[in-house]
Parts: C-alpha cells; sequence; structure tokens
C-alpha cells in the first residue's frame, strides 16, 4: 500500500506569475505617477515591498516539490520525504513499527503523527490539516497495526493520494 | 419713514442687545444656522436636503430590519427560508434606486459648489492671514490693517487652572481685541493664507471655511443680506498648534455707510500714527 | 517544510518541550498562538488608547482648562488616535485573521509562519517608541495623527522616534497582508474555489491587496516629512518650491482606502454572524463580494473629500464630491444584503448576533452622516468640527470595534472550548451599546453648532452637549472593563462548549471539535470533509 502525501497548491506557478504581475503593475502604477509629482521616495518603498511579495510566493510555491510518500509491505513501512533540493528515506520493519499520534501540550497547536520503532522516530503529513493528519493516523494505524501485530493489508494494494 | 434719530436709537438698541445677550446660539443647539447671506442659506439647504433624505432612508431601511427582528424570531415560532439566496431583479432595484437617489442630491450639490467659486463683481478684497495664534486683517486697497487676537479676559480666563468660571466671560473664547469689519450688501473678495503653519478660516454664518496655507492664496467671498448688521463669530478650524482652540474670528458688519466711515477713521489713525511711512 | 526540519523530528522522540513561557511566545510560528498575541495585544492598545480618551473627555466635560495644557491635550488627542488605528483595531483584525484563515480555507497554517512571528513582534517594539515620545524633550507628537506640515515639523524630538515607529507598524502590516495574500492565494484546500470561500475571508484578501497598494505611499510620506526636517529637502516647504497640501494628497491616497482597511474585515465578520443567527445562508453572497471589491476600488479615487477647504479647483472638488457619493451604493448593497438575510429567517440573539444587529444600525448612522459629509458645499460647515469627529467614531467603534467584539463573542467558544458568561456578555453589551450612544451621537450637534475639533477648551454655548458625551464617555469605558473579565473567565473554564457551539454555524472551523482533536484515531472522519462544511451560501457547483 501506498499513500502519497502533498501539500495542496491552490495557485499554479502561471497563476503567481499573473497575480503578483498585477499587483506590481497597482503598486508601481501608483509609486510612479507619485514620482511624476515629484515624490520619488515611494518608489523604493515599493519596490522593497513588491520584493518581499515577490519572494513569500516564490518560497510558498516550493510547496508543490515537497511530498512524502509512505510505503507499507508486508516487511516494512518506508517513508519517502521529497522536496526540491533534497531527498530522505527512513524504514521501518513492519512488525515493531508503531504509529503514533501525539497531542501538543496546548490545545491551539497540532498533534504530530510518528512513526516510531526501535528508539528511532519520524514525523510524517507534518504539512496537513489537523483533520487530514487524523485520517492518515487511522489509516496508517490500521495498516501498521501494534507491535506483533501485522494486519493482512488485503489482496489488492491501495493507492491513495492525499493532497 | 423713519427719522435720523430713531435709526441711530434702533441701531443702538440693536448694538446693546447684541452686547448684552448671551451667546449668539443657545445652549443644546441642534442644527446649523442658516446664517446670513443668499450662499449661506443655500448650503444650509443642501444640508437639510441632505438630512431629510437620511432620515427618510433610515426610516426605510431601520424599518425593515425592526420587522424582521421582530416577526422572524425564533422563539416566536419562525422557520426559516434556507432556500432565499438571491434575487437578481431585487438586487437591480435596490442598486438603481440608490443611484437616482445619488442623483438628485448632486444636481443641487454641483450647483451650489459652482457657485461658491464664483468670485466676479467682487468691490472690496480683504486679505486673512492666519498666524499662530492669532488672524491679520489687510483691506488691500485703502491700506488699513488689523491684527485680531483672543479678547483679554477670555485669554486669562482659559489659563489651566484660573479658577475664574468661563460663564462669567462675555463670549467666552470667542471675542476679540480687533474684529473683522465688513460691510452688509457688498460682494467681499477674500484672499486667505499663513505665515507659518495651516491654519483655517471659519465663520459659520457666512458658510465659509477655508485654510490658510503658508506660501499660498486661498479665494472665497461672501454677499452678506442688507439686513443682517450683527456679530458674528467663528473660529480657526484647522490643528495649528497649542493655541488652536484660542484664535477666534469676530466678524463686525455694519451697513454699507458706516462701513465707509469705520475704514476712513481707520485710515486716519493709521496716517496719524505713521506720518514719515505715508 | 525544509527537509531540516524532519531530521529534527527524527531525533525528538517527544512532544518537543517548548522554552518555557516566554521562549513558546516568543518563537512561536502557530497561526493560532500568533493570532492569540495580536488580540491580547490589541486588547492592550485598546484600554490604553481609551484610556487617553477618558483624559480628553474629562478636560471637555466643562469649559475651560481644567486638568490638561493644551500642548499635552493635542499629544492625547494625536496618540489616541495613533493606537487605536494601528495599535487596537488593524492589530485585532490581523489576530482574526490568523486565527480564522487557516481554519476557514483548510489550510494547516498561514503560508509563512516565522515571517507570521516576525510581524507580530515588531508591533510592540514600534508601540514602545512611540510612548517613549511622551517623555522626549517636546512632548509626544502633536500635530494630529494625520501629521500635516507644516505644523508637524514643529514636534521635538519625538518626530524621528514617531516616524520610525510608524515605519515599523507599516512593515508589520505589510508582511502580515502579504501572509495573508499568498495564503489565501496558495493553501486553500482543493475544492475551495475563490467563490466558496467564507466572506470574512474574501474580505481580507481585499484588505490585504489595499495594504499593499497604499502603505509605500504612507511611509514615502512619513519619509519626507523626516528628508524635509533634516535633510534640506523641500517636499512640502513653500519657500522650497514644495506644497504643503501634497502632503495631504499623499495622505489621504494613504489614509481612505486606510479606513477601509479598517472596516472591510468587519463587514466579514457580520456576513459571517447574521446568517449564522438567522439560520439561513448570507443573501446575495456574489453581491457581496462584487460589493466589497467595489468599495475597494472606489476607495482609491475618493481621498480629497478630506480636503475640500484645502483650495482645491473647483474640477477636483466635483470630482471627488461625485466619487465619494458613488462609495454608497455598494455600502448600502451590503446592509440591504444583511438585512435580507434576517428577513424570512429564524433568529435568535445570543451575544455575537447582538453585536452584528447594533453594527448594522449604527454603522448605518455613520454612514449617513458620511454622505452628508460627501457634499462639498455643505462639508465647508462640516469639515474639522465635531460632525466629523461624530461621523468616523460612529463608523470605527459601534462600526469596527463593534465587530471585533462580536467576532471574539462568536468564535472564543471555539477557540477555548468553553462557553462564556452569557448575562456578562449581555450586560457588556447593552451598557455599551447605550453609552456609545450618549457618547458620540451629540457630537453631531455640536459638529452643527459650530464647534471644530482638535480644542481643548470651548466657548460655553457647546457646554451642555459635551457634558452630555463626556458622560457616554466615561459609562462607556467603564463598561469594557467587563471584555476582559469575561474573555479571562472563559479561557479558564467554563461550561463547554460544543463541538458546533451556535446552532446555525456552517463553515470549516465549525466541523472541528473545539477545541482542537488529537485523540480519535479509531474511526477516520472522511477525507471529503468540504462537502459537509460547505460555506453558508451553498449551491455553488
Amino acid at each position: 500500500m501506498t499513500i502519497e502525501l502533498s501539500p495542496n497548491c491552490s495557485l499554479t506557478p502561471r497563476g503567481a506569475v499573473l497575480f503578483f504581475g498585477s499587483l506590481c503593475l497597482v503598486t508601481f502604477g501608483i509609486a510612479a505617477i507619485m514620482a511624476t509629482r515629484g515624490l520619488w521616495p515611494i518608489f523604493p518603498f515599493a519596490g522593497l515591498e513588491m520584493g518581499v511579495l515577490g519572494w513569500a510566493l516564490r518560497a510558498s510555491l516550493q510547496r508543490r516539490h515537497h511530498c512524502q510518500i509512505i510505503t507499507v509491505t508486508p516487511e516494512r513501512v518506508a517513508v519517502e520525504t521529497r522536496n526540491r533540493a533534497h531527498r530522505e528515506q527512513v524504514e521501518f520493519p513492519r512488525h515493531w513499527a508503531q504509529v503514533k499520534l501525539r497531542r501538543a501540550d496546548t490545545h491551539l497547536h497540532p498533534s504530530r503523527l510518528t512513526i516510531e520503532s526501535h528508539g528511532r522516530s519520524y514525523e510524517v503529513g507534518s504539512f496537513l490539516t489537523e483533520e487530514e493528519r487524523q485520517a492518515l493516523a487511522g489509516r496508517l494505524m490500521r495498516s501498521v497495526g501494534r507491535i506483533n501485530e501485522s494486519p493482512p493489508l488485503g489482496g489488492v494494494p491501495e493507492n491513495v493520494r492525499l493532497e | 419713514m423713519m427719522t435720523k434719530t430713531s435709526r441711530i436709537s434702533i441701531a443702538a438698541l440693536a448694538a446693546a442687545g447684541s452686547m448684552a445677550a448671551p451667546a449668539a446660539q443657545a445652549a443644546w443647539t441642534l442644527n446649523m444656522t442658516p446664517g446670513i447671506s443668499a450662499m449661506s442659506r443655500a448650503i444650509y439647504s443642501l444640508h437639510m436636503l441632505m438630512f431629510w433624505w437620511c432620515v427618510g432612508i433610515a426610516v426605510v431601511v431601520f424599518g425593515f430590519m425592526i420587522f424582521s427582528l421582530v416577526r422572524f424570531r425564533k422563539s416566536t415560532g419562525a422557520v426559516a427560508d434556507t432556500k432565499m439566496l438571491h434575487n437578481t431583479r431585487v438586487e437591480i432595484v435596490w442598486t438603481l434606486v440608490p443611484v437616482l437617489i445619488l442623483i438628485s442630491m448632486a444636481v443641487p450639490a454641483a450647483r451650489v459648489l459652482v457657485q461658491t467659486e464664483d468670485l466676479a463683481g467682487a468691490k472690496l478684497t480683504i486679505r486673512v492671514t492666519g498666524y499662530q495664534w492669532k488672524w491679520g486683517y489687510e483691506y488691500l486697497d485703502s491700506g488699513v490693517s488689523v491684527l485680531s487676537t483672543l479678547d483679554r479676559d477670555s485669554n486669562h480666563a482659559r489659563e489651566l487652572g484660573s479658577g475664574i468660571d468661563p460663564n462669567t466671560v462675555p463670549n467666552y473664547l470667542l471675542s476679540v481685541d480687533h474684529p473683522l469689519v465688513v460691510p452688509a450688501g457688498v460682494k467681499v473678495r477674500l484672499l486667505i493664507t499663513s505665515q507659518d503653519v495651516i491654519h483655517s478660516w471659519w465663520v459659520p454664518a457666512l458658510a465659509i471655511k477655508k485654510d490658510a496655507i503658508p506660501g499660498f492664496i486661498n479665494e472665497a467671498w461672501f454677499d452678506i443680506d442688507a439686513d443682517k448688521i450683527g456679530t458674528y463669530r467663528g473660529q480657526c478650524a484647522e490643528l495649528c498648534g497649542r493655541d488652536h482652540g484660542f484664535m477666534p474670528i469676530v466678524l463686525e458688519v455694519k451697513s454699507k455707510q458706516d462701513f465707509e466711515q469705520w475704514l476712513k477713521s481707520q485710515q486716519e489713525t493709521a496716517k496719524q500714527a505713521a506720518p514719515a511711512a505715508g | 517544510m525544509a527537509n531540516t526540519e524532519h531530521a529534527a523530528a527524527a531525533h525528538d522522540d517527544h512532544d518537543h518541550k517548548p522554552h518555557g513561557f516566554w521562549g513558546r511566545w516568543l518563537t512561536t510560528t502557530n497561526h493560532k498562538d500568533i493570532g492569540t498575541l495580536y488580540l491580547v495585544f490589541s486588547c492592550v492598545m485598546f484600554f490604553l488608547g481609551g484610556s487617553f480618551a477618558m483624559a480628553i473627555r474629562a478636560e471637555l466635560f466643562k469649559p475651560g482648562l481644567q486638568f490638561l495644557d493644551p500642548a499635552l491635550f493635542n499629544t492625547l488627542t494625536t496618540m489616541h488616535a495613533l493606537i487605536m488605528i494601528f495599535g487596537a483595531v488593524m492589530p485585532a483584525f490581523v489576530g482574526l485573521a490568523n486565527w480564522l484563515i487557516p481554519m476557514q480555507i483548510g489550510a494547516p497554517d498561514m503560508a509563512l509562519p516565522r515571517m507570521n512571528n516576525f510581524s507580530f513582534w515588531i508591533l510592540p517594539f514600534a508601540f514602545t517608541l512611540l510612548l517613549a515620545t511622551l517623555f522626549v524633550p517636546g512632548g509626544g507628537p502633536a500635530g494630529g495623527w494625520t501629521m500635516y506640515p507644516p505644523l508637524v515639523l514643529q514636534t521635538g524630538s519625538a518626530l524621528p522616534l514617531m516616524i520610525f515607529a510608524i515605519h515599523l507598524m507599516g512593515a508589520s502590516s505589510i508582511m502580515g497582508s502579504i501572509n495573508v495574500i499568498v495564503t489565501i492565494m496558495n493553501l486553500r484546500a482543493p475544492g475551495m474555489t475563490l467563490l466558496r470561500m467564507p466572506l470574512f475571508v474574501w474580505t481580507w484578501l481585499i484588505t490585504a491587496y489595499l495594504l499593499i497598494a497604499v502603505m509605500p505611499v504612507l511611509a514615502g510620506a512619513v519619509t519626507m516629512l523626516l528628508t524635509d526636517h533634516f535633510f534640506g529637502t523641500s517636499f512640502f516647504n513653500a519657500a522650497g518650491g514644495g506644497d504643503p497640501v501634497m502632503f495631504q494628497h499623499i495622505f489621504w491616497f494613504f489614509g481612505h482606502p486606510e479606513v477601509y482597511i479598517m472596516i472591510l474585515p468587519a463587514f466579514g465578520i457580520v456576513s459571517e454572524i447574521i446568517p449564522t443567527f438567522s439560520r439561513k445562508p448570507l443573501f446575495g453572497y456574489d453581491a457581496m463580494v462584487y460589493a466589497t471589491a467595489s468599495i475597494a476600488f472606489l476607495s482609491f479615487i475618493v481621498w480629497a473629500h478630506h480636503m475640500f477647504t484645502v483650495g482645491m479647483p473647483l474640477a477636483s472638488e466635483l470630482f471627488f464630491m461625485l466619487s465619494t457619493m458613488l462609495i454608497a451604493i455598494p455600502t448600502g448593497v451590503k446592509v440591504f444584503n444583511w438585512s435580507t438575510t434576517m428577513w424570512k429567517g429564524s433568529l435568535s440573539f445570543e451575544p455575537p448576533m447582538l453585536w452584528a444587529i447594533a453594527f448594522l444600525f449604527l454603522f448605518s448612522i455613520g454612514g449617513f452622516s458620511g454622505l452628508m459629509l460627501a457634499i462639498a458645499p455643505a462639508d465647508f460647515q462640516y469639515q474639522d468640527t465635531y460632525f466629523v469627529v461624530a461621523h468616523f467614531h460612529y463608523v470605527l467603534v459601534p462600526g469596527a470595534v463593534f465587530a471585533i467584539m462580536g467576532a471574539v463573542y462568536y468564535w472564543l467558544p471555539k477557540w477555548t472550548g468553553h462557553m462564556y458568561d452569557m448575562k456578562l456578555a449581555k450586560w457588556h453589551f447593552w451598557l455599551s451599546t447605550i453609552f456609545v450612544n450618549v457618547l458620540f451621537f451629540p457630537q453631531h450637534f455640536l459638529g452643527l453648532a459650530g464647534m471644530p475639533r482638535r480644542i481643548p477648551d470651548y466657548a460655553t454655548q457647546f457646554a451642555d452637549w459635551n457634558m452630555v458625551s463626556s458622560i457616554g464617555g466615561f459609562g462607556f469605558g467603564l463598561s469594557q472593563l467587563l471584555f476582559p473579565l469575561l474573555i479571562w473567565q472563559c479561557v479558564r473554564g467554563g461550561a463547554k462548549a460544543t463541538d458546533r457551539v451556535w446552532e446555525g454555524a456552517h463553515g470549516l472551523e465549525w466541523e472541528l471539535p473545539s477545541p482542537a482533536p488529537y485523540h480519535s484515531w479509531t474511526e477516520a472522519p472522511s477525507l471529503a470533509v468540504l462537502e459537509h462544511g460547505a460555506p453558508s451560501h451553498d449551491t455553488h457547483g
């Protein structure tokens, strides 16, 4: 069974460029009109601001490249985490692996979902919403089972995408 | 058919009346003054037009809201009509009707606005200069000038912890040592400027408020009704520092003849005071 | 999410212990924490700005100067405005945005959590700077929050401090808006198209857009004040070829969208509360979105209605009069839509609904005085008088502030998991509503009677209504003490709140049990939660 997790991105790169362009048009347009009246100091602030916006859009769009693939086979539970720059793979023996969903010590903070065994633990689904994480936890617990308990995975491998 | 004596007596009585009377407006005042010129009355009418429109719209809209609040309560068994999501026809009507209402407001407003800018035909020009914290008035054609500062009694009473009850000071904070004397029935042009920061010259009875901006000159005009002889008061209307609240304007409106006499006597006094300068 | 965070997680097996109380709050990147920080800060600033207002109303209680030197009075009015605008109202809306937007669009957090933290922590620093000006030579700024030159250039050492504080507040707002915009554009759950978003999210999207467009203008304007004062430029100095009125143009080019920035999120809040307590979807969702967008667009072309007496050419005065009158149309549409949402509904009057209804009536009164102010020749009699003070306080206090209070009363049970003391909440509401009217309604009369604004002492014919207004002020101020008391009680305990809290509530944030869950994993909730949590307007495919 494979579960692929990726943060959802409601903005496409093209959308982002159009959006950024339209805001630049407005902001620099205003700065330009002011500059024609001799009020040029507005320009540097507009530039700074659009710089931060551009950076922010770019940073947020990096989400597109991030994903986590959890593979559960009869022998092991493997988690592969990928983003633009890195790739990381972690494996746990299925028979000994535990799925734990821990609450934070304050209800304002999100829960953390980890796969653990032998003193090692690996967080999955940190970019999911609270509900998605719980749904994932439920699914994983049913597939991975408790220590010494490996429930059957079912006849047909289940491939699920969670965004 | 009045004799000269009776006219003078009436004038004297009127003058005495305006000095002895309590503050120009009564306490608990609710509304703006209609003022002393055709222009101020036009502005007052605009104000009342807008006011009644707002009252009318409020009655309809608040009435609708109050009806809903009373009629559609859960506690009295109302069941919500959850299918009601939008109604294009109603929405178009309640967008267009306000547009029509706004047009009916905008037309008279634009007309009056255009009139306020009509400076043609002015017979007298006075330069008004704002200072921190007093006004200066110069009659440009006659060379007479006057510096108008908060009157001594008011100035004393307003000091922090003066112990003087403002109610014992006549026209507290609204009287000056040298008022601005102007003629009734004559179109007067004002050139308004400042020597330091931005002030604003405002006399409600004239419905004139114009900012006094250093390095620039603003214009305004008024033509006071011939029968509105008397004293009218205003204040600075732009924050100008510490004593912004203590630089009032006093307008003394005289008849055309009395004004001319006054102006001549002022010129005489000025000539006597500075014979070399001339 | 950087890879390094996962490496850290691999070593860290326990709930990572926060770094103590201060560490948590200083370094948090969690949107609920940051939202809480903004709201607490806003509440503190509200009381601070309010205490300045109490001092003002105490001095204006009777004619004559009893307590305050006129220069100090001017400083108090200036600081009252700066604190309320930049310290109370705007941060409160950002706090609500932080709390609600991720939950309402199905996102795990804001798009840029660390910038979010930074945006908040700039504010206490900025306000410390601003308040420090009260103690420097020359005292605090006393030229009004509008900072018109040349007067503002007579400020002493406080000038650069104030300007720096404003730059910081601006930076905080800009970063906050960028965060909001990127979050809304990029982090919406699948299926949450723009025209399915709750109206609160829409109003914040548009508000963020306005902030991004105009904040550089404010930054430029105050920088030019600084250079005029210290570096010999003459942007606003007539003697050097500049124009003081130019400052007013650029200030108000920022300033007018600013006041819409302070009211649009309030519109969003009211658009969430009224449908819930009418048990009926918001009437005309699309129209509400378009009306909000129209208001935002129009807000860019009306600025000079703050300057009708400055001596502009006739054509400009006419243009700004007409464009300002036009804003009444989309605003009216919104009022009609809210009213029609209540029509044929099934209304109940819990505290949030009380605040929303008060908003409807009292904001409309502010709207009416606004329409009167739009009429340029009539404005010659209203400008810089208490009529204007009455107008903007009606739209800001029973407008924006009541909406914020309503929002807190609405969502607090969701945030804390407890219901608050309903009886106390109703006392708070009724006392506030009655006193706010006693405080501000008479100010209409004062303005019409001829009382200018920003004066510490007045002629005796203004005494009666001033006394009434001051009594209203003291009553209103004292009533507000109930608010933090109530919140404190609620945070610490109280009757348990159900998941949905309010019977008619719809939206993703109500789907999550109160407070956020963490233990139930036996029965996985459906992944298609969006179907159940569709925003109140429904039927959009």
